[in-house]
């Protein structure tokens, strides 16, 4: 999948001669480099690199927010990194070419594909974790609506009993009632404590956008 | 005498409170707090300087066993031979190879994915230190959580837990073992047949205890695995001749170790010269490999060496000795599980470095009073509450688990380590005791361990077969113990 996606910018944008694509933390996912380069280090320098220049940034007190590309020409040789998902990078490595310049919004749908692919952001995570969460909210509904259900029931055994039209333990069938009511109570405390946990990591979402 | 105890046990004090509040650099106060404890014996007790020397690098060998004596020095050469030769393993990719390798093998089956994470942190911590093993394994996890697009928090958790398991397989995966095994005079194999194996029984009931927790928290998607194939391992190997160098190097350094008895050639002069040979052979420069020797760590250590041997000077460590002697009465089984259970919590606020240095002389003390040949149950017991104790609390080594957590933009609760750590390390002791019981009461461990396993079992055929009210009671009483313990 992420193969693909770098054929294609190499087919998009022919002077490309090599991409890497790494973690913030210098591990390298792909490249298109020889075995016979230092790969492990290439990966640590490059990330390296972006954070020496955002401490140019804190040194010169400018803000640094998120970076979004970084670029060192040469006379034959350029690179450009590119910032992906929330902690992944690509480096393209191109011929330079006279009178040319790198057309990257050619390869951006590529780039964001394997964005998608090799890196999943925070923001995702607690998208999973309000998914289980809300999933785990519908499993207690269910078995409450299936406790209100045996309620009802038992609760009509009670009253024939009472009444005399069936047979039956009398305290037996209550205390199953105040069983029944007991666990109800305990199942709408936990469907209210997810739906706050809810509430809190939507929360965390807006905030996170703002 | 009075007042030099006060002296030297408070500068001991004072040097470890400096540590856990990070005040000071450990190197700089335990150096500090020996120069203190230098004047107290010179000055005041009226020894000379040989004397520190002798604290330094131990005491020369009896007459009688030549092969004993400076066990500090054989320590130190150990600890620096060991240094280089994980420092080459790993510029060499070795480890991040063997763990990128093995997660693959998982094929996105996220029971196995766990299986692998936690086997891999453990088989990693075995050879190299704790703190060394998280800064590569950490990130590593998170980078393969980005790919999985799973959340990482589980898998970290429990690599933070089983990191310490690692430590008591083999006697040179921690200093604490390295501290133990060179004054018991313990060979490596004698060491890994009684606690590495031990260790490994615990470390599969430890991941029992994981699965049963995690289980249904864990997901991978399909799309993950894929991209997972595409995760060229060779990508976290600088060389591959250095590569295969470091390997090889590994390997016969443990077949030496196993066979070579230390009566012959003791184990730091084998493990210093296959450090020295893979240097050679590898060609790398010795001047980067000597200059990224841990310096700090051997300065805290021969600071320590001599606050404690202040301590056993002055008779200190024989009265904790002889306090925990006395606890135990003149029971051999409860003095080993007092020691367990001490080691353990004093190691979980206390850097387990300087609580094992003093608690070998107390271990010494106490095994004096049994046979020559359960001498070594005490160090042992020593070994295993020592290094697991560390996790009782996120304090120590585990402030680095959650550091390289947040760097790489991934945070875990502290709440969730504390109640994880906590309660793995009380299970994994009470393992450790429900064995001793065994062994040295067979019929109580015996009637112990059934009623264990009888639980277990009633518990399983209630979830199967039992009837659905006090099945579905029963599912919910462990759902919400687990949700307390994980969340």
């Amino acid at each position: 999948m992420v193969f693909k996606n770098i054929a294609r910018i190499k087919s998009a944008l022919p002077e490309v001669l090599h991409v890497v694509m790494f973690y913030s933390n210098g591990t390298v996912f792909q490249t298109t480099f020889e075995q016979e380069i230092n790969i492990p280090k290439l990966g640590e320098n490059l990330a390296e690199l972006i954070n020496h220049i955002k401490s140019v940034y804190e040194l010169c007190k400018f803000k640094v927010d998120v970076y979004k590309k970084l670029i060192f020409e040469t006379e034959d040789i350029s690179v450009i990194i590119l910032k992906l998902g929330e902690d992944s990078n690509i480096a393209l490595f191109f011929k330079k070419e006279e009178e040319k310049e790198l057309k990257l919004t050619a390869i951006k749908r590529y780039i964001t594909k394997i964005e998608e692919l090799i890196d999943m952001d925070e923001k995702e995570l607690i998208f999973q974790d309000i998914l289980v969460r809300e999933e785990e909210v519908k499993h207690l509904k269910e078995e409450l609506q299936k406790k209100k259900e045996k309620i009802e029931k038992v609760g009509n055994e009670c009253k024939n009993i009472e009444e005399g039209i069936i047979e039956g333990d009398v305290k037996k069938v209550t205390k199953e009632l105040g069983d029944l009511e007991l666990e109800c109570v305990n199942l709408n405390r936990d469907i209210e404590k997810k739906s706050i946990e809810i509430a809190q990591l939507k929360e965390k979402i807006e905030k996170s956008r703002k | 005498m009075i007042i030099s105890i006060i002296i030297i046990l408070g500068c001991f004090l004072a040097v470890i409170i400096l540590i856990i509040t990070n005040k000071l650099n450990r190197a700089i106060s335990s150096l500090f707090g020996a120069v203190i404890t230098y004047f107290v014996l010179v000055f005041i007790e009226g020894f000379d300087f040989s004397v520190i020397v002798e604290l330094l690098f131990g005491s020369p060998p009896p007459p009688s066993s030549p092969f004993e004596g400076f066990v500090n020095l054989h320590s130190l050469i150990i600890i620096i031979g060991m240094m280089m030769i994980v420092q080459i393993a790993h510029e060499a990719g070795t480890f991040q190879f063997i763990a990128v390798k093995l997660i693959k093998f998982s094929r996105g089956k996220p029971t196995v994915l766990l299986i692998i994470f936690c086997t891999v942190t453990v088989f990693i911590s075995a050879i190299l230190n704790n703190i060394l093993t998280v800064i590569i394994i950490i990130p590593l996890t998170i980078t393969v959580s980005r790919i999985l697009n799973i959340n990482p928090s589980p898998y970290i958790l429990t690599q933070a837990v089983l990191v310490n398991i690692g430590g008591t397989i083999f006697s040179i995966s921690s200093i604490p073992n390295i501290l133990i095994t060179t004054f018991a005079n313990i060979e490596f194999l004698e060491f890994f047949l009684n606690v590495g194996i031990l260790s490994l029984i615990v470390f599969i009931l430890t991941l029992c205890f994981f699965i049963l927790l995690y289980k249904g928290e864990l997901k991978v998607p399909e799309e993950g695995v894929q991209v997972l194939k595409e995760f060229n391992v060779w990508n976290v190997v600088q060389n591959k001749r250095l590569f295969y160098q470091s390997i090889i190097s590994l390997i016969i350094l443990f077949a030496l170790l196993i066979i070579i008895p230390s009566t012959i050639i003791s184990s730091d002069i084998i493990t210093l010269a296959i450090a020295l040979i893979l240097i050679i052979i590898t060609r790398l420069d010795p001047k980067n490999i000597i200059s990224k020797i841990d310096f700090e760590l051997i300065f805290y250590l021969l600071g320590i060496f001599i606050i404690v041997g202040g301590l056993e000077i002055t008779g200190v460590t024989d009265v904790i000795g002889n306090s925990i002697l006395n606890l135990g009465g003149n029971n051999f089984y409860l003095q080993i599980i007092l020691l367990l259970w001490f080691s353990a919590y004093l190691s979980s606020c206390i850097d387990n470095i300087p609580i094992t240095k003093v608690l070998i002389p107390v271990a010494d003390t106490m095994s004096l009073s049994v046979s020559p040949s359960t001498r070594s149950q005490f160090f042992y017991s020593l070994a295993l509450g020592a290094n697991w104790g560390d996790n009782l609390t996120p304090l120590g080594d585990n402030i680095l688990v959650g550091n390289l957590a947040e760097q790489n933009k991934r945070p875990i609760s502290f709440k969730s380590f504390f109640k994880l750590g906590f309660i793995t390390t009380n299970y994994q002791i009470a393992i450790i005791t429900t064995y001793y019981t065994l062994i040295f009461y067979t019929q109580v461990g015996f009637i112990l361990l059934s009623t264990i396993i009888f639980i277990i079992l009633i518990a399983y055929l209630i979830n199967k077969f039992g009837p659905t009210k006090i099945k579905s009671r029963f599912n919910s009483f462990f759902s919400k113990s687990r949700e307390i313990i994980i969340r």
